[in-house]
């Protein structure tokens, strides 16, 4: 189990291994049977961290996701509820165990309630308001930080990250960070060198030096990770606005994954399936553009058929034991074949239809820069067509990305066509959008976007797909803002980029931790550089630094972390906020 | 152990009160004993640690003392006979007194012993009457009155004796020995063959009970009387002094003028007789006893066999033999060698031996030195030993060695050092004010928490001289303890315990917990330091707590004053807090602000929330004017037609009995093409001046989706469409009317056509007129296209191979 979690510059699995040893330690301090209660965005997470027969061991016997009433089961010593700080849920917990006390089937049980990562003021007044906080033996913390989604790849399955900090003003997400960023340096030393673009990335910068005082760790030695890079996701707003053409990429945008599982359209429970580099085939092809991974599957296949013909040449013992050896091996490469020719082929429909490829043409028009400032007909069509919603957000957004703000005149005719075609009800949207700095009025005469595309080479033609030389295959001709800011942190450094940074807004953090500290490996060795996005990350994103580590003369080997992995729709929704009207009265004479 | 430097003789006329594990001395003049004193001069209470020294002097200006006794925090109780008990520390100041209750007092009290039941000190006092009253714990008190016993001598003769769950007295009445339980119970427990009893000890572990008779005899067994492990026969029938456990292996009884030890255990021996030249006082401790005269303090206790055959000769221990061996190595003599060899095999046995002899040993200079060297050099000759107990070892002897130094007196043997623990000894030290010591010890043993919390202590002691300004205690403070310091905090609540909040709020500075430092902050009114320390620790949480602390305690006026001038960040979170729990507030806050945009924006959520019709109109006229004042006109405008359509929908579902309310304005002129109101449709259209193209585009789709199939075809050919005739091809499709669709395609640019006649189902077509177009592009998406449901899936395998000829037709000829 988590073998995979092993292999990468990190050992990801002793991440894993200190929430494991926490979660028996948590469970272990409520003696006897129990209930656990998960808040649902919860179970994701710990699915990824425990197996049902760690909790087994634990004398869990059942488990049951937030609802009031609970329903009634085995009778139990302990109910343990996890849950995340979030107020709304504070209601149903009350409920669930104040409910009426006559036929409570559970009347020797302790209540126990873990806040994930932890405890906030508003939630415990809430519960004292409901009189349900004494009804608890036992409140307690249980931090669940980074999630280790892959060798490479932890997340803090914070979604609303970018939304709280650019829409609300609410920056508890950075302090989060920071936080997880402590444990990791527990975990794996403290990493010598800092580098960070935008204001998010400065904030954080400013906690993790606060608690590095606090908390007065002595220093534990030599660091695994040489540096940390923070990226402000409001650094690069067009690298998730855009499609990406990775397969996994692809696999999110169309049907969404979810701390590495996703479900197959058809298929009811067996239609979840995890993708993680433990499955070979999958880790050959997450990364590579989609148009070549077809050529891939139908060679593996062709080359799976020549192993298992094998059997029919082999003609001593020895040839058939050697046969019967690699049988495991054939087996499962098979059906992960199989898998991913039906995944692809669901991709496939989907890119060859005629919506997508328009859609994906304005997007080049856009970031190639070779549309007017006009408004864009398609988008027109679309919002009178009334496609989906976000899908209009999305395309508006680059387009008001790709050329430094909109004119007031456009700007204002889109956000009043949304209005009359979707309904007044997004008109909360349209202004966290604005707030949110992702539609705005062109004002000066800076050409940002332009600078960027021009310096450090965002747009490529002629990209070589099938063997890609430069990260821009993640897009199919775009590469990555954030991307391109850490392969030039190494190469050739940023002292040259210079002025490019200050064209980016946000503080620009180059700082050193530790001093002198030498670093764990010889020099020969590529640096091992932590790349942070705050505000989330993209699957296209997360290949191209996978691309770059893999290089054969790479500078550096990338680790990636993020608040939360989003993809231009997830993303989009969680900066919307579209009224719903309540039922209206039946008063006739209203 | 101690040569005693004081000055104080006859030890017989003084209360004496000896605090275990080498605890210090407190000597009281009994008035009752010797000859008065002179009224003018008040006796004096004195406090001296093991070796004599002055720990305090002070002039006992209160009643009649009957009893002194030290608690195991190290207090001094006096039992006063009218039943008041003064508690001391070991300074000589008062910290509190209770009294015994309102028996003691009527009674009067005439004796008095103290006791150590579970970690707790116990008071038991006997009054004239016979009554015992109990107290089990002097820190929570609880008294308890016993049975009063009738018939009692004079002066009475009984003793406490504990165990982990209970707690009885044993008194004699002539050759009866009761118990009396703490619910009153008397039991007689044995009656003994002599007259009377004279005195009773019980050990310090509270397992062995000695009965001494009026006939000399003394009886000691253990303490459920049922096994007796010696009875001893003295020839002195009157009243020792002094009867005292030596641990439980002997006991000591004092005479005027001698002293006798006998064995508990074995019959047959004799006893160890001492003379002595003055009164002494004996205390038991938990290996041994204590004894006090006025010269010196002894420590009588049992030596271990493993050190009584360390140095004799002739004894073929391997220790000894070690020991022996070492010693003629420094004196370089080749029998070294000798000894070495006899005891190879037991030579880890020999070492292990030596390291425990060390610990036993108090002379440190020569014995422990001669020990550990020995055993130094015997680990030498051992491959596989591990340090751990040596360095142990020499750890511990350092630090007992400074604990048993005249100047700190602390005279405690091994066996109560580790007894006690280390922790226990650094609270004895911070007791005593060696501050210096306890941190140095620390670090020697690398304790780090240890240390901090010594420092934390010393910094209360700091803060509690009231005679140093605040200033000076600051410095001092900081200056000792450094920025890196993990507990300011903790350390200003205690100066804010001692009503020194200045000094608190100049320590709580230094704090580098704001989790610690913001909550010190509220207590101590700080708000606005707190909010803005809170503000700048980045931990939402904390600054909820501060803001939430502060509504709750502050006026709202001077709350939302503070926010709204000092703090604008913390409005903010203000604010959040408010949306998600009083949202009522919200638009005071607003207008506090000026800010009208948020304002307008909260109007609008309202008026969603309403359930009557007018009450969503008015929130709404609302927001608009707020968006005036905020200069959105652009918003007030959009607002404004909101009203205007929701107002014309109202109209519309009164005439029509539809509903069209909550339909955006699309959808609306949607629905009324749909129910054939296209006059209605085109006054909305111009009404809302909705472009022409996006109104073909709302057209086209109602009439097909309403299959007004003949209407779309007159719409479409009343002018040229300014959306060209894709979109119509595209309705045709998705309702289903193929042959309708041919007809729009035609009117579709060649460019464009061959996408939508492969999706009308003419595939062939389609490929031909992508080849003509010479259109690579179109034709490679052709191929990965999906086709239609008309068409049979092995037409695909066709398709695929006339694409690939196209393809390659259009390739070779671009070539040449």
């Amino acid at each position: 189990m988590a073998t995979h979690l092993s292999v990468g510059r990190i050992n990801v699995s002793k991440l894993r291994e200190s929430y494991r040893s926490r979660l028996k330690r948590c469970l272990e301090c409520c003696e006897g049977t129990k209930a656990i209660v998960w808040d649902e965005s919860l179970m994701g997470p710990f699915d990824l961290i425990a197996e049902n027969t760690l909790l087994k061991d634990c004398e869990v016997i059942i488990m049951w996701s937030l609802r009031a009433p609970l329903p009634s089961g085995p009778a139990v010593r302990n109910i343990i509820f996890f849950v995340r700080p979030n107020i709304s849920l504070m209601q149903t917990i009350a409920r669930c165990i104040l409910g009426n006390d006559t036929s409570n089937p559970f009347e020797e049980v302790s209540y126990h309630l873990f806040f994930v990562p932890r405890k906030n003021e508003l939630c415990i007044r809430k519960l004292e308001e409901l009189r349900a906080l004494e009804s608890f033996t036992n409140v307690g913390d249980f931090p669940l930080e980074m999630l280790p989604l892959d060798y490479d790849l932890l997340s803090l399955d914070y979604s609303s990250c970018f939304a709280d900090c650019f829409i609300n003003n609410d920056y508890k997400s950075l302090h989060y960070v920071a936080k997880s960023l402590m444990t990791l340096q527990e975990l794996y030393g403290t990493i010598p060198n800092v580098y960070g673009k935008g204001a998010s990335a400065g904030h954080v910068w400013d906690i993790l030096k606060r608690m590095t005082r606090e908390y007065n760790i002595s220093d534990s030695g030599k660091s695994q990770i040489d540096n940390l890079l923070l990226i402000d996701r409001s650094v690069d707003v067009l690298s998730p606005l855009l499609n990406q053409l990775t397969y996994e990429g692809l696999i999110d945008e169309i049907l969404s994954i979810n701390n590495t599982i996703v479900r197959l359209p058809s298929g009811g429970d067996k239609g979840k399936v995890i993708l993680n580099s433990g499955d070979k085939v999958f880790s050959d092809i997450r990364d590579k553009n989609f148009h070549s991974v077809g050529a891939y599957l139908s060679k593996q296949a062709k080359l799976l058929t020549s192993q298992s013909n094998e059997r029919h040449e082999a003609k001593t013992v020895e040839d058939m034991k050697n046969f019967v050896m690699k049988l495991p091996h054939i087996q499962a490469v098979k059906s992960s074949l199989s898998l991913h020719t039906n995944i692809a082929h669901i991709i496939h429909q989907e890119v060859h239809s005629h919506d997508f490829i328009e859609c994906l043409d304005v997007q080049q028009q856009f970031y190639m820069g070779s549309h007017s400032d006009k408004p864009h007909e398609i988008i027109e069509k679309y919002i009178a067509k009334r496609v989906s919603l976000n899908k209009v957000l999305r395309l508006i957004c680059i387009q008001s990305y790709c050329s430094n703000g909109l004119k007031p005149k456009v700007f204002e005719q889109y956000k009043r066509d949304i209005l009359l075609a979707y309904g007044f009800e997004n008109i909360i949207t349209l202004q966290n959008l604005e707030r949110a700095g992702l539609i705005k009025v062109h004002t000066s005469n800076l050409k940002t976007y332009s600078t960027l595309r021009k310096t450090l080479k965002l747009t490529v033609e002629d990209v070589n797909i099938q063997n890609p030389k430069d990260i821009s295959y993640t897009y199919s001709g775009y590469a990555p803002l954030t991307v391109r800011l850490a392969q030039f942190l190494h190469r050739p450094g940023w002292r040259s980029i210079e002025d490019v940074l200050s064209h980016i807004p946000g503080p620009t953090i180059q700082e050193v931790q530790v001093a002198n500290n030498p670093s764990s490996f010889s020099s020969s060795q590529p640096k091992c550089t932590l790349v942070f996005f705050i505000g989330g990350v993209t699957f296209a994103e997360i290949a191209a630094l996978r691309f770059l580590s893999q290089l054969d003369d790479a500078p550096a080997e990338y680790i990636v972390a993020s608040t939360s992995i989003i993809n231009g729709d997830n993303w989009m929704k969680s900066l919307c906020h579209t009224l719903t009207p309540v039922p209206r009265s039946l008063n006739p004479f209203d | 152990m101690y040569t005693m430097c004081w000055d104080k003789s006859n030890l017989g006329l003084y209360l004496i009160a000896i605090a275990p594990y080498g605890g210090p001395i407190a000597l009281l003049r009994d008035v009752s004993r010797g000859p008065p004193t002179t009224s003018t001069s008040m006796p004096i209470l004195y406090i001296f640690n093991s070796a004599g020294k002055t720990l305090a002097q002070t002039p006992w200006s209160s009643g009649k003392v009957i009893h002194i006794g030290w608690t195991t925090s190290e207090q001094l109780l006096c039992v006063q006979d009218e039943g008041t008990v003064l508690v001391y520390n070991i300074f000589g100041k008062m910290q509190k007194h209770f009294g015994m209750g309102e028996t003691a007092k009527e009674q009067r009290i005439i004796q008095a012993k103290t006791f150590t039941y579970s970690t707790n000190t116990g008071l038991a006092v006997m009054t004239s009457f016979y009554r015992i009253i109990i107290v089990t714990n002097v820190e929570a008190m609880n008294i308890r009155q016993l049975a009063e016993i009738s018939d009692l001598r004079s002066t009475p003769i009984w003793h406490v004796i504990t165990s982990e769950r209970s707690c009885n007295v044993l008194v004699a009445k002539n050759a009866n020995l009761y118990t009396l339980d703490l619910t009153g119970q008397l039991k007689l427990v044995k009656e003994y063959d002599f007259e009377s009893i004279i005195d009773i000890a019980v050990s310090f572990n509270q397992q062995l009970i000695a009965v001494y008779g009026d006939n000399g005899g003394i009886w000691i067994g253990t303490k459920d009387f049922k096994t007796i492990n010696r009875e001893i026969r003295t020839d002195m029938r009157s009243r020792p002094k002094h009867l005292e456990f030596c641990g439980t292996g002997a006991i000591v009884c004092c005479y005027t003028d001698e002293m006798m030890v006998f064995d508990t255990a074995s019959s047959s021996s004799q006893p160890i007789r001492y003379s002595l030249e003055e009164p002494v006082y004996c205390s038991a401790e938990l290996d041994g006893v204590r004894i006090l005269s006025s010269f010196d303090h002894e420590f009588l206790h049992k030596v271990e066999t493993v050190l009584q055959t360390a140095y004799l000769l002739g004894t073929m221990e391997a220790h000894n033999q070690l020991i022996e061996a070492y010693q003629q190595f420094t004196l370089m003599s080749q029998k070294a060698d000798e000894y070495l060899r006899n005891i190879t095999e037991k030579l880890s046995e020999a070492v292990a031996n030596c390291i425990k002899c060390a610990t036993l040993e108090y002379d440190s200079a020569k014995c422990q030195k001669l020990l550990l060297n020995a055993a130094s050099f015997g680990k030498t000759f051992l491959t596989e030993f591990d340090p751990t107990d040596f360095l142990t070892a020499c750890e511990e002897l350092r630090v007992l060695n400074e604990l048993r130094s005249p100047k700190i007196g602390i005279g405690i043997s091994y066996k109560q050092f580790k007894h006690l623990s280390l922790p226990v000894v650094l609270d004895r030290l911070i007791l005593r004010k060696h501050f210096a010591l306890a941190v140095k010890i620390c670090e020697f043993l690398k304790l780090n928490q240890e240390r901090e919390r010594i420092f934390g202590q010393w910094a209360t002691f700091k803060i509690s001289q009231s005679d140093k300004s605040d200033e000076v205690i600051a410095d001092c403070i900081v200056g000792k303890l450094g920025t890196n310091y993990m507990a300011y905090a903790h350390i200003a609540e205690k100066a804010l315990k001692m009503e020194r909040r200045d000094l608190a709020a100049r320590l709580l500075e230094f704090e580098p917990r704001s989790s610690k430092q913001v909550p010190m902050l509220l207590k101590m009114q700080r708000n606005e330091t707190a909010l803005s320390k809170a503000i700048e620790s980045g931990d939402v949480d904390l600054i909820y707590q501060a803001l939430l602390h502060l509504k709750d305690t502050m006026a709202q006026v001077d709350f939302l004053h503070m926010l709204t001038q000092k703090n604008t960040q913390a409005f903010d979170y203000y604010l959040q807090y408010c949306r998600q729990n009083n949202r009522g507030i919200l638009k005071d806050l607003y207008s506090m602000q000026d800010n009208f945009m948020l304002m307008g924006q909260h109007l609008i959520m309202d008026s969603y929330e309403n359930e009557t019709f007018t009450n969503r109109i008015d929130n709404l006229k609302e927001a608009a004017r707020c968006f005036q004042k905020a200069r959105c006109d652009w918003l007030a405008k959009q607002t404004e037609d909101q009203v205007k359509l929701l107002e014309q929908q109202k109209r519309l579902e009164v005439d029509f009995s539809q509903s069209y309310i909550d339909l955006s304005l699309n959808q609306t002129i949607t629905k009324l093409i749909g129910e054939g109101r296209f006059k209605l449709a085109d006054q909305l259209k111009k009404d809302f001046k909705i472009s022409e193209k996006s109104y073909y585009y709302i057209k086209v789709e109602a009439l097909a989706e309403s299959d007004r199939w003949s209407e779309l075809e007159d719409f479409g050919k009343a002018k040229k469409s300014p959306i060209g005739y894709e979109h119509f091809v595209e309705m045709c499709i998705k309702y289903n009317k193929l042959d309708i669709a041919e007809k729009y395609v035609v009117k579709v640019p060649v460019e464009d056509r061959p996408r939508l006649l492969f999706e009308i189902g003419k595939v062939e077509e389609a490929i031909d007129l992508a080849a003509q177009n010479k259109d690579i592009q179109v034709l490679e998406r052709l191929g990965g296209r999906k086709t239609t449901k008309s068409q049979k899936s092995d037409l695909t395998g066709a398709i695929g191979l006339r694409i690939n000829e196209k393809k390659k037709y259009l390739l070779v000829k671009s070539l040449s």
